[in-house]
C-alpha cells in the first residue's frame, strides 16, 4: 500500500448547519425554610421558572428541594456542570444567573491574547523569503 | 547474461516536442516482453490484456454488452463504460478502474434496497409510520444487495462477458476465480456510474426497473438455498 | 442441514478440491450467507413478504402518551429541532439498545436503515467533492464523519445522557418512572447493579466500558436519522445529515502518510499519461555553508510546476515538495463554473460537472 490513512475524528463546528445549545440540563436546587432561599422560592412561586422553562424547551429542568444553600448547576455537552451559588440573592438576579449560564458553551473562560481563533490555515499563506526576485533576496 | 538471452524486446524512442519545454529530452525506452522480470518496464501491449487473451482499449465490441443494456436512457460515456469493466487488478492498477464508482453504487444500491423493502407494513409487526424496519438485518435484506445476488445477476444477464481483471487461477470456478466479486464490483460500478451522471432519482428508477426483480429471484433462491 | 455444512464449508476445502477434482469445482460453494440474528426471534411468513417478518423478542413499542411524559426527551427533541411528525415514542426506541426491557421494541431496525442512509449520504459527499481521494484516505474520511468515535462525539453534543440506575435504585429514590424513556439505554439491569471497582477496568473481548458507550452513542444517533426518514421523509433525513454531519470540517490535509512518495508521484504521473518526465528542480536558496540553510525545491512536468517547498536539507525539501505536488491532487476539490461547489447527485436539477476518481496507483 502507496499510502496509510491516518484516523482522524472530523471537527464540530456548532452553528455552521445546525445550532444544538450546549446546556442541556439545569437543576435547581431549594430550601422550603431558609431565608437564603427567598428569592428562588419567590422565581418558583410566582411561575417565573415555568415561564423560562417554556421558552427554553431545548434544556431539561429540574427541580430539586433540598435542605442547605439554593443553587443552580448547568450541565454542558463537554461533560462539564457549573454550579452556580446564589444564597440570598433576589429573583432578578437569579434570572440573570440562568439567562447567563444557560447560554455559556461550558468551557473554561481564557485570555486569548491573539486576533484570530481558527480551525483553518490562513488563506495567504505564510510569506517566503526565497520567493523574491534575486537580486533583492536576503544574503547570509 | 541469462536475462539477456531470454529477452526479446524492442526499443521505442520517444521524442519530445522541444515547443513544449524549454528542454529537449530523448528518452529511449525499453519495453519488455515475455516473462516478467523486476525492474523492467513491460510492454503494454503484451501486459494489457485480459484473461481471455482480450486487448484492453475502448473498442465497441468491448464495451457493446453494457451498452446495449444501459440503452439512451440510461447512458454514460464510452470511456466510463471502459472504466466500469476495469478492476482494480488489472495491469497493476495503472488503467482507470472502478473502485469509486463501485463504492458509489455499493451505496446507493443498499440503501434503496432498505427502502424497498421497509415499504409495506402487516397490522400486527412493529411498524413505524406504516414502515416495517424489523425485515432489515434478515438474511434476505443482507443477501439482496450482496456481492453473490449482483454477480450471479451481472452473469445471468451476460454484463461481464469482458471484464479486465487479473486472476490467480482462471480455470477456477466462477465463485472461486474471483470472478463473482468481480463481476458484483463491476454492476456496482454500473449503478454508480448511472448516479454519477444522471443523479439519484434516475439511478433508483434504474434499479428499480431493470435491477430489483431479478435481484429478488436470486436472493430468495439463495437464501432458501435453492441456489445451486 | 447437509447444504448448510457445504456452505460453511472453508477455504481449505476448495483447494484440497482444486487439486484433485477440479470437475466438481463448480459445486463447492465458498460464498457464506448472512444469518440472521437467532435473539431477536425473527418470524416471518414467506422469505419474500417482507411486511410479514416480525421480531418476536419484543411485546410492544413504547405508547406515545407514555413518551410524552419524559422530560428530557422532549427537550431532546426541540434541541435537535426536530421535526412534529417525529413521534416521541419513536425518538425514545432511538435511545433504546436493551434487547432485553421488559419486551420494549428497541433501536436494531432505525440503527440499521439510518447506517445505510447514513453511509450514502456521506459517500455521496467525498466522492463528489473530493473524488481523487486514495481509497484508503476515503475510508478513513467516511470514519472521520460517521465512524463510531465522530458520533459518539455528536451524541454527546446533543446532550443525551445515559440510563445509569437500576430498577431499584429508580424505586428507592422515587425516580420518575417516565425519566429514563428519554436517556440512552444499553446496561442491563444487572450490570448496573454490579459492584464497580474504581480505577479497574474490565475487558471482555477488547470492549472496554469506554467502547461499548461510544458504539451506544453512535447507534443512537444513526437510529435518529433512521428514524427521521421514517417519520419525515427523506428530504428532511437529508438536511438533518447535512446540517449535523456533512457540516464537520475533515481534516484530510493531515490524514496522509506517504512511504514512497517520489515513486509514488512518478507512477502516478505514468498512469496521467504525461508524456513528459518528471523533474526536480532547486529554485532557490540561502545559507548553504551556514548551520541553518534553507533550500526551494520544484517539482515540474515540462514547463508546469506540480508543487514546491522548503526544506533545510536538499533531500528534505525535496521530499517535502513531492508530497505538496501529491497533496494537490489528490485533494483537489471540483468547483463549478460560477465558484460554488458542484452538486451531488441526490440534488434536484442535478448535472455532472466534476470528475470521477481513476483509482489509486500500486508501486
Amino acid at each position: 500500500m502507496p499510502i496509510k490513512a491516518i484516523p482522524k475524528i472530523s471537527l464540530a463546528r456548532n452553528g455552521v448547519g445546525a445550532f444544538v445549545a450546549p446546556c442541556h440540563r439545569i437543576t435547581v436546587q431549594y430550601c422550603n425554610w431558609g431565608g437564603s432561599s427567598t428569592g428562588l422560592r419567590q422565581v418558583l412561586s410566582s411561575g417565573q421558572l415555568d415561564h423560562i422553562a417554556r421558552q427554553k424547551k431545548y434544556t431539561f429542568f429540574e427541580v430539586v428541594k433540598k435542605s442547605g444553600h439554593p443553587s443552580l448547576t448547568f450541565h454542558y455537552n463537554n461533560d462539564t456542570t457549573q454550579v452556580v451559588d446564589i444564597a440570598n440573592l433576589d429573583s432578578e438576579k437569579i434570572v440573570e444567573k440562568l439567562e447567563e449560564y444557560s447560554q455559556r458553551s461550558g468551557n473554561k473562560l481564557i485570555k486569548f491574547n491573539h486576533k484570530v481563533m481558527s480551525n483553518n490555515d490562513s488563506v495567504r499563506g505564510i510569506w517566503s523569503p526565497l520567493h523574491m526576485p534575486k537580486g533583492h533576496r536576503h544574503k547570509i | 547474461m541469462y536475462i539477456r538471452q531470454l529477452v526479446t524486446g524492442t526499443f521505442r524512442t520517444v521524442k519530445l516536442t522541444p515547443k513544449l519545454s524549454p528542454l529537449t529530452t530523448t528518452r529511449s525506452i525499453y519495453l519488455h516482453k515475455g516473462p516478467r522480470v523486476a525492474g523492467l518496464k513491460r510492454d503494454p501491449q503484451e501486459a494489457l490484456v485480459n484473461s481471455q487473451g482480450l486487448k484492453y482499449e475502448l473498442t465497441d465490441d468491448n464495451i457493446k454488452h453494457i451498452k446495449t443494456y444501459l440503452g439512451d436512457k440510461y447512458s454514460i460515456p464510452d470511456d466510463i463504460v471502459l472504466q466500469v469493466l476495469t478492476h482494480k487488478s488489472f495491469g497493476n492498477g495503472i488503467k482507470p478502474y472502478n473502485e469509486k464508482l463501485a463504492a458509489m453504487g455499493s451505496k446507493l444500491l443498499s440503501f434503496y434496497l432498505a427502502k424497498h423493502v421497509t415499504k409495506s407494513a402487516n397490522k400486527d409487526s412493529f411498524a413505524i409510520n406504516g414502515r416495517n424496519l424489523d425485515v432489515l438485518g434478515s438474511p434476505i435484506s443482507r443477501e439482496l444487495g450482496g456481492l453473490f445476488t449482483l454477480g450471479v445477476f451481472a452473469k445471468q444477464q451476460g454484463l461481464n462477458q469482458v471484464m479486465f481483471w487479473t486472476t490467480r487461477n482462471a480455470n477456477l470456478g466462477f465463485e472461486s476465480s474471483g470472478e463473482l466479486r468481480i463481476s458484483a464490483q463491476m454492476m456496482y460500478a454500473l449503478i454508480g456510474a448511472v448516479n454519477f451522471y444522471h443523479g439519484k432519482e434516475v439511478a433508483e428508477l434504474f434499479i428499480q426497473e431493470r435491477l430489483i426483480d431479478q435481484l429478488e429471484k436470486i436472493t430468495v433462491d439463495l437464501v432458501s438455498g435453492k441456489a445451486e | 442441514m447437509l447444504r448448510s455444512v457445504i456452505r460453511a464449508a472453508p477455504r481449505v476445502n476448495v483447494l484440497r478440491a482444486a487439486i484433485c477434482r477440479p470437475q466438481i469445482l463448480t459445486t463447492v460453494r465458498t460464498y457464506q450467507v448472512a444469518t440472521a440474528k437467532t435473539v431477536l426471534k425473527t418470524s416471518y411468513d414467506s422469505v419474500e413478504d417482507y411486511s410479514s417478518y416480525k421480531h418476536n423478542l419484543f411485546t410492544h413499542r413504547l405508547p406515545e402518551s407514555s413518551a410524552e411524559q419524559s422530560a428530557p426527551l422532549v427537550a431532546l427533541h426541540s434541541r435537535l429541532n426536530l421535526p412534529s411528525t417525529f413521534a416521541l415514542s419513536t425518538l425514545s426506541q432511538c435511545l433504546n439498545l436493551l434487547f432485553k426491557d421488559d419486551g420494549l421494541a428497541n433501536n436494531f431496525g432505525l440503527n440499521t436503515l439510518g447506517k445505510t442512509m447514513l453511509s450514502y449520504y456521506v459517500t455521496e459527499y467525498l466522492l463528489i467533492h473530493y473524488p481523487r481521494l486514495p481509497m484508503s484516505v476515503h475510508n478513513a474520511a467516511v470514519d472521520s464523519l460517521m465512524g463510531t468515535s465522530a458520533l459518539y462525539e455528536i451524541g454527546k453534543s446533543w446532550g443525551i445522557t445515559v440510563d445509569t440506575t437500576s430498577k431499584l435504585d429508580k424505586f428507592l429514590g422515587e425516580e420518575n418512572e417516565f425519566l429514563k424513556y428519554g436517556k440512552l439505554r444499553y446496561i442491563s439491569d444487572a450490570e448496573k447493579e454490579k459492584v464497580k471497582e474504581t480505577g479497574v477496568e474490565e475487558l471482555v473481548d477488547g470492549v472496554t466500558e469506554h467502547s461499548r458507550e461510544a458504539e451506544a452513542y453512535a447507534s443512537a444517533v444513526r437510529a435518529i436519522i433512521g428514524g427521521l426518514y421514517t417519520h419525515s421523509g427523506e428530504d428532511t433525513a437529508k438536511k438533518f445529515i447535512e446540517d449535523h454531519i456533512l457540516s464537520r470540517k475533515i481534516p484530510l490535509d493531515q490524514m496522509f502518510q506517504f512511504s514512497k512518495p517520489s515513486a509514488e508521484l512518478v507512477r502516478l504521473c505514468d498512469k496521467l499519461g504525461f508524456d513528459q518526465p518528471i523533474s526536480i528542480r532547486l529554485m532557490a536558496e540561502t545559507g548553504r555553508a551556514s548551520s541553518h540553510p534553507q533550500y526551494l525545491t520544484g517539482v515540474f512536468v515540462g514547463t508546469e510546476k506540480l508543487g514546491e517547498a522548503i526544506g533545510s536539507s536538499l533531500n528534505e525539501s525535496k521530499t517535502r515538495a513531492v508530497i505538496n505536488a501529491l497533496l494537490a491532487y489528490y485533494l483537489y476539490s471540483p468547483i463549478n463554473a460560477q465558484g460554488d461547489k458542484i452538486k451531488v447527485p441526490s440534488e434536484t436539477n442535478y448535472k455532472f460537472e466534476g470528475i470521477i476518481g481513476i483509482g489509486d496507483v500500486a508501486i
